[in-house]
């Protein structure tokens, strides 16, 4: 499977481009994040990618197809979407929750066959969670919510799994579960993997690629290691860093520092 | 129920699903439906299916409304539910066996008592509680086991179209009190198979044009105005305009209706309307007595600056069978006793009590004594 | 782990829920159709419903038999039917918003469907006129609802709970503008009294037509239950659960809609329904649309048809739906917020 963005460019009516001429890809088994600033448009990158919004120009292909060409059932048969946001109106257990998960593969007037419910078992096992299945949504914390968002967008079986943010409102522990938790799925499931964040520090972390965005239609892409250093971090985020190593059991940690900015 | 009120956990709703619900609850709708369909196309009750064996001693006839309505012999027709008001008054006026066994509130509140112990002594038994507007509770009015109901217009009827009793409309488009009241007699002697003609209403109207006719010829070019109030309370004031059977009253006794640009009885209009038509006579159908008007008693609005307050010229309705004000069958009473207030010279207030005396005679075959004309023509006193 | 499947689990006591909700309304049902004004003791009733397959040696009157076949019976079918109908749309219209405060008079549906009939009542008075009418002007006012509140880019509850009261302030200002120009010796008292919600006019034709409109709206509803589920997430999750958000969305109000119309032009404006069964049923069978609208269906029902045996046999004279429904409601409604802290949370 790969996940080819061809010369996508986007702007709201006629207004400014917000990006342009951005080309990416990936293919399974890696994690790809997407840095930049706030308000850069990296939410809007993303539903471009997954067809949720249209490019201007250019185009998403996937495996040689382009998406515009693909029945929307089967996208989201290969592409899972966990947006930012979510707040649960009403508290489905989470069980049911991950369940919905399986939308594509059900019919519309069809409920969720015998099989789906063991897919959503399984993808809770997957994730750690299957102690939680019969929890309503409203009584498990941020962490476990995560988790359930994840493991709902499993259950669809997709060959990527696309990220917005999903650290956001995690604590420290909580991200470091969640970031393992999708090296593991990329390692084991080979799923690729493209992730929204701020933070230059979980790119560097568990990405094998990174794409690098700034204000004015600035982009970056290319391998991670390579996009992340000092000098791209203060062109982008306009913040004086220095990276440091630190050795723990024979391995590099590496980590961003941030010194001063303007 | 558990602490956090949801669902205790040991309660999933699985058993809810496809296998349980769908399955059950599918084929009860289904057979609700089919149930329907079935007895809407299919089943005749047998109330129905002696009505066509027994066809021959049946007939048809057809209501101010222009529905033909089946009807049995009058002689089986023995209990009566009278669900528009004036209709009560007609009904007592032909001298029927039958027996009212439901009636609407109003045709009692609205009427004289004294009178109507005269002229229906069973009407303090007869239920009115099954009404609630217009509208009656089906299965209380089957309770009372009428053989036919009298309504006046299709309101009336809700809920009375799926019961196999004969339902009588007496409704016409046109808001005339005589031509009203003739027809509704002449309606009822055709379900009641009345063949005498004497003594009737008709007969009546004949004699109250011959009275007021003189009068109303030598009538100045310039009419008075008149206005006449449907009801007063809680402060909102609504009128008889146009196409009424209000209208109807103030024109045929001489006068011009002020409200006759509005369409409809009960219209609502402030005061400062009533000050623009500033009418020259007032008549008041229901609501505040005509003495709280002249003594200029009613809260926050001033009757004093008009003309009928100053020529005392506001009366009450009066009531006999039931409030004058609606068409009934003491309508030619009421249009004498206009034309007495309106043009006091022509027609004197003091020929009033012997053709009411006459009147009653006539259609009622009872003599009535001077207080209970007085009460009648002064429901609330002098 | 106590339960080690959720979904597949099966607790005894959880049998007895369904099969309670099926029976329940059955027993409702057999009683309402021996209460009424008019006494029928229940061996007859068995007999007449039966055509008298049932204790064939009770003799029972032409009018007994009137009474069971031609007044109890349709308007008890019809109770049921509008009082399943208008839970299932409310349930539908809560989780189509993703709100649990949200019913159809809140968003202006039944004033808006109230103005259409008023309007076909005004007109012509012909059944059919009154219903395509109510439908039509239902919709109208949900669209502009729906329209009013996407303008805007407030909180997403707030404007559309705002945007609804709007709505239905306009239709309900438009019902009193036909009730000025309607002819008040025929017409006006027709509308008023049809606007305070009531069953007695039941007939089977009313049946026919408005109530297999319901049902067939009800099924619709029924066979898109789980979808409801996804439906209820933000706009983003449900498209990227791979649904046709906007063509779901759209089936399922005009399908909510057209229920709610239905049972408004059939018996007037009963409010409260479709606010408090979805409320109850969740407290029952959980938040899942899967089980949450099957469970509105009998619930619903039994509700209305317990509400109009009140109305058509606690008084002489026939009490006005809405008046019973607000009565019986807003106390029931109060208590199970102060019992539950919301249920739904």
């Amino acid at each position: 499977m790969k996940l080819e963005v061809r010369e996508g460019s986007f702007q709201y009516g006629s207004g400014k481009a917000l990006f342009k001429n951005i080309s990416f890809s990936i293919k399974e088994g890696e994690i790809l994040t997407i840095l930049g600033p706030n308000g850069v448009g990296k939410t809007t990158l993303l539903k471009c990618v997954t067809g949720m919004m249209p490019w201007k120009y250019g185009k998403t292909i996937l495996d040689g197809t382009p998406l515009d060409t693909m029945k929307k059932t089967s996208i989201w048969q290969k592409i899972s979407y966990i947006p930012q946001s979510h707040n649960v109106v009403f508290p489905y257990k989470v069980l049911e929750m991950v369940l919905m998960g399986r939308a594509p593969y059900i019919n519309v007037f069809s409920m969720p066959s015998k099989k789906d419910i063991r897919m959503a078992e399984q993808t809770l096992e997957t994730v750690g969670i299957a102690h939680l299945a019969g929890k309503p949504c409203s009584k498990i914390s941020g962490g476990e919510l995560q988790l359930v968002l994840i493991a709902r967008a499993l259950a669809s079986e997709p060959l990527v799994l696309i990220l917005d943010e999903p650290e956001s409102h995690l604590d420290f522990r909580n991200q470091l579960t969640m970031f393992k938790l999708l090296q593991t799925l990329a390692e084991k499931k080979q799923l690729s993997c493209i992730i929204n964040t701020h933070y230059p520090d979980h790119a560097l972390r568990i990405s094998h690629k990174t794409l690098m965005l700034a204000h004015g239609n600035q982009h970056l892409f290319g391998k991670t290691r390579e996009v992340i250093n000092e000098a791209n971090i203060e062109s982008f985020f306009k913040v004086n860093t220095k990276i440091v190593t630190i050795k723990q059991n024979g391995k590099d940690i590496k980590s961003i520092v941030a010194l001063s900015h303007e | 129920m558990s602490e956090d009120g949801v669902l205790p956990e040991y309660l999933p709703p699985e058993t809810f699903g496809k296998e349980h619900l769908m399955k059950n609850k599918l084929p009860l709708l289904a057979m609700i439906l089919l149930l329907a369909a079935m007895f809407f196309n299919g089943t005749e009750t047998r109330a129905q299916k002696s009505r066509h064996q027994s066809g021959n001693s049946m007939r048809t006839i057809v209501d101010l409304a222009g529905n033909k309505v089946i009807l049995p012999p009058a002689k089986n027709l023995r209990r009566i539910v009278i669900i528009a008001p004036p209709l009560v008054s007609t009904f007592a006026s032909l001298g029927i066996k039958a027996r009212i066994v439901g009636a609407h509130k109003i045709a009692f509140d609205d009427a004289n008592h004294e009178l109507l112990d005269k002229v229906l002594p069973y009407w303090k038994e007869i239920p009115t509680n099954f009404i609630a507007g217009y509208t009656a509770n089906t299965e209380a009015l089957l309770n009372l086991h009428p053989d036919i109901i009298f309504v006046y217009g299709n309101f009336q009827k809700k809920g009375l179209q799926a019961i196999e009793i004969p339902v009588v409309d007496f409704f016409t488009m046109n808001h005339d009190n005589e031509f009203w009241s003739v027809a509704i007699e002449k309606l009822m002697k055709t379900i009641f198979q009345i063949k005498s003609s004497q003594n009737s209403v008709e007969k009546e109207w004949k004699k109250t044009h011959e009275r007021i006719e003189p009068v109303l010829k030598n009538v100045m070019k310039k009419k008075p105005k008149g206005l006449m109030i449907m009801n007063n309370s809680a402060g909102k004031i609504t009128v008889r305009g146009s196409e009424s059977y209000g209208d109807d009253w103030l024109i045929k006794s001489g006068l011009i209706n002020v409200a006759g640009h509005l369409k409809g009885e009960g219209k609502e209009v402030g005061m400062e309307q009533i000050y623009r038509w500033n009418p020259d006579i007032i008549y008041i159908f229901r609501g505040r007595p005509a003495s709280d008007y002249l003594g200029n008693r009613i809260e926050n609005q001033d009757w004093s600056l008009l003309k009928a307050y100053k020529e005392k010229a506001i009366y009450d309705c009066p009531r006999g069978m039931i409030n004058w004000g609606a068409p009934s069958v003491d309508s030619p009473l009421m249009l004498q006793w206009m034309v007495s207030k309106n043009y006091k010279k022509g027609f004197h207030e003091t020929k009033l009590p012997a053709i009411i005396k006459e009147y009653y005679q006539n259609l009622f075959n009872i003599s009535l004594s001077h207080d209970l004309i007085q009460s009648i023509l002064f429901p609330n006193g002098k | 782990m106590v339960n080690k499947n959720p979904i597949d689990g099966k607790h005894p006591i959880i049998r007895t829920v369904p099969l309670l909700l099926i029976v329940l309304p059955g027993i409702i049902f057999f009683i309402s159709i021996c209460l009424g004004r008019y006494e029928v003791c229940p061996k007859k009733v068995l007999s007449i419903l039966t055509s008298g397959c049932l204790y064939p040696d009770i003799n029972y009157s032409d009018i007994e038999e009137m009474v069971i076949i031609n007044v109890r019976l349709p308007r008890v079918l019809l109770a049921m039917v509008v009082g399943s109908g208008l839970a299932v749309a409310g349930a539908a219209f809560q989780g189509l918003f993703g709100n649990p405060l949200v019913s159809p008079h809140i968003l202006g549906v039944t004033s808006g469907a109230g103005f259409g009939a008023a309007l076909g009542i005004l007109i012509s008075g012909h059944m059919g006129v009154v219903q395509f009418s109510a439908i039509a002007f239902g919709m109208t006012a949900v669209c502009l609802v729906y329209t009013i509140s996407h303008f805007s880019n407030g909180s997403r509850l707030f404007v559309l709970v705002l945007s609804g009261i709007i709505v239905g302030a306009l239709f309900t200002a438009l019902i009193s503008l036909v009730k000025l120009a309607a002819d008040p010796d025929d017409k006006l008292p027709s509308i008023v009294f049809w606007l305070m919600g009531s069953l007695s006019g039941a007939s089977y034709r009313d049946l026919i037509l408005g109530a297999s409109l319901i049902l067939v709206g009800v099924i619709i509803l029924l066979l898109l239950r789980w979808r409801m589920n996804i439906l209820s997430l933000s706009e983003e999750e449900a498209q990227s659960l791979g649904i046709n958000v906007q063509g779901l969305r759209l089936t399922v109000i005009a399908t909510a809609t057209l229920i709610t119309a239905s049972a408004v032009s059939l018996c007037g404006i009963i409010g409260w329904i479709g606010l408090i069964i979805p409320h109850v049923a969740r407290m029952v069978v959980g938040p899942d649309h899967k089980n949450l609208l099957p469970a509105c269906v009998p619930i619903g029902g039994f509700y209305l048809l317990l509400i109009d045996d009140m109305a058509r046999a606690a008084m002489p004279m026939e009490i006005p739906l809405s008046i019973l429904t607000a009565l019986v409601g807003a106390p029931f409604f109060a208590y199970l917020l102060r019992k539950t802290g919301g249920g739904w949370k």
